[in-house]
């Protein structure tokens, strides 16, 4: 086996590191390089973390991820052109899923956007994505003279930590006075969390499928929080996670990954996320996926579940009656469903749950069906 | 720490080899599985089938990852562990026991002095970790 450890243990000198870095590597977890930076991708095993956050509680670092705010008298129109949901009826202190898309209706990242103010914004671009994303506002305001909006990329300010799992707000309640069942899903409030001396931004959100948290301070704040957090937990039998569960999780669940799922090649009506484009507002890319729409010959993201054993993998070929139709851009096995799944794209003829096709493993086709995501169903 | 058991011959791609009079097991190393992690699918040689040294014969995946398994030396498949198909994590619990993934009939034994020993092989894993 010649690539054992070669995705392991990539210590370049070019890779960012988020404030809990050492606290990883006390911690004894493998490292790896994603999206530019060194991160965790496990601490004691893939699965254990993923049935951790299922039954239990995981807590994740996800620092890497970008944070941005867009504030001024016009940044209410500004989002509203920006991104493909809408902005007019949301109430401070609540937040949305959105697509920010190129001309063409491409999806460049999907994000986590909330309301902080009457006229105040704040946006988690996936970690790859932040810069790129930064700049592509600063493109957008470019076109919008005379209109007052200041965005600041703030992501070497803060850091994040989301705590998932069916037992997340009994930690967390720990280290707060205030009642956080009061904080509906994608709703977030401001808390002093602990002993810590500053705010953080706490948020019924996360990329799991479970109930829990997200949790934005600035950085040594996450440090603090870390240790106590995993400190609050152990009587729950809180994991620390790495990148290896959040993608099991995450995909048990049909949520997208930037630059797999998508990576300015897909529309969000492709990516199966039209629920988050709302068509009562001009935004970019908008002509371009009602064209779309309109045409109804295009592409489709499914989930597939395999009827056979394999493990399906990124770029492999789904295939019909010998030719193929589509291709994998996300697959595992599920750690719940003890089965391969995987999201990708088909040709619309194919895209009805039921149908049968092949995923091309190792020049073999192994049998999968279309199904609609999620393939953990929750209670 | 990972071990690296005395009396098995090793290749620098992480396979191990248990000589049985003409025949010789074969496996993957302690250090290989816990670099892979958790193992979810393996796929076998088929008995009959002739292998050659360096080529791969097998495959295993954990979550993360699909690796090929070469095989250390010349000669046919004359048993598979089927107990894997069903229990993959055999891979890491057992490496060296229960994990093993087929027994070769040996073509040449000159081929089996030219593997690594423990000790060697011990060199190389402390070397990648470096």
């Amino acid at each position: 086996m010649c690539n054992v450890g070669l995705p392991i243990r990539l210590e370049g000198d070019n890779m960012k590191r988020t404030p809990l870095y050492e606290k990883h590597k006390l911690l004894g977890a493998k490292l790896i390089e994603f999206g530019g930076w060194e991160m965790p991708v496990q601490y004691t095993g893939i699965i254990e973390e993923h049935m951790a956050v299922r039954n239990d509680a995981g807590l994740f670092d996800v620092s890497h991820m970008g944070d941005i705010v867009i504030k001024g008298k016009d940044a209410m129109e500004f989002v509203q052109k920006v991104q493909t949901n809408s902005f007019l009826k949301c109430e401070v202190g609540r937040m949305k899923y959105c697509h920010v898309c190129n001309e063409k209706g491409y999806t460049i990242d999907d994000m986590i956007m909330s309301r902080l103010g009457e006229t105040e914004f704040f946006t988690i671009p996936n970690a790859s994505m932040t810069d790129v994303i930064y700049k592509w506002m600063l493109k957008v305001r470019e076109k919008m003279k005379g209109k007052e909006i200041i965005i600041e990329n703030i992501s070497d300010k803060l850091g994040a930590l989301a705590l998932q799992g069916p037992k997340a707000q009994k930690i967390l309640q720990k280290l707060t006075s205030y009642d956080l069942s009061r904080i509906k899903p994608f709703y977030f409030a401001k808390l002093r969390l602990g002993k810590t001396k500053e705010e953080s931004m706490v948020s019924r959100s996360g990329y799991t499928g479970e109930d829990g948290f997200e949790i934005v301070s600035p950085n040594s704040v996450t440090v603090e929080l870390w240790d106590e957090i995993l400190e609050a937990g152990k009587e729950y039998g809180l994991k620390p996670i790495g990148l290896g569960a959040r993608d099991t999780l995450r995909l048990e669940m049909g949520y997208l990954l930037s630059g797999q799922d998508f990576h300015e090649n897909r529309t969000p009506i492709e990516a199966n996320a039209e629920w988050a484009v709302k068509w009562d507002h001009d935004f970019i890319g908008k002509e371009a996926m009602l064209k779309q729409k309109e045409s109804g010959k295009y592409d489709r993201l499914v989930g597939f579940e395999l009827l056979d054993k394999g493990v399906p993998r990124t770029h492999m070929e789904v295939v019909k009656n010998g030719k193929k139709i589509g291709e994998v851009t996300s697959g595992t096995i599920s750690p719940m469903l003890k089965k391969g799944i995987a999201l990708g794209y088909v040709n619309y003829e194919y895209k009805e749950v039921g149908t049968e096709v092949e995923i091309m493993i190792r020049d073999k086709g192994v049998k999968a069906k279309v199904v609609m995501p999620p393939f953990v169903k929750k209670q | 720490m990972t071990e690296v058991r005395n009396g098995l011959r090793y290749t620098k791609t992480h396979e191990w080899v248990k000589v049985e009079g003409d025949k010789a097991r074969v496996g993957i190393t302690d250090h290989a599985q816990h670099e892979l992690g958790d193992m979810v699918f393996v796929e076998l040689p088929k008995v009959g089938q002739k292998v050659k040294k360096g080529a791969q014969f097998a495959v295993v995946e954990s979550v993360k990852a699909a690796s090929d398994v070469y095989s250390p030396i010349d000669g046919e498949v004359v048993e598979v562990n089927e107990e894997l198909s069903n229990a993959p994590e055999t891979l890491n619990k057992s490496p060296y026991d229960e994990g093993w993934i087929a027994v070769l009939k040996i073509a040449d034994m000159k081929q089996i002095e030219s593997l690594e020993s423990a000790e060697s092989y011990r060199k190389i894993v402390e070397s990648a970790k470096h």
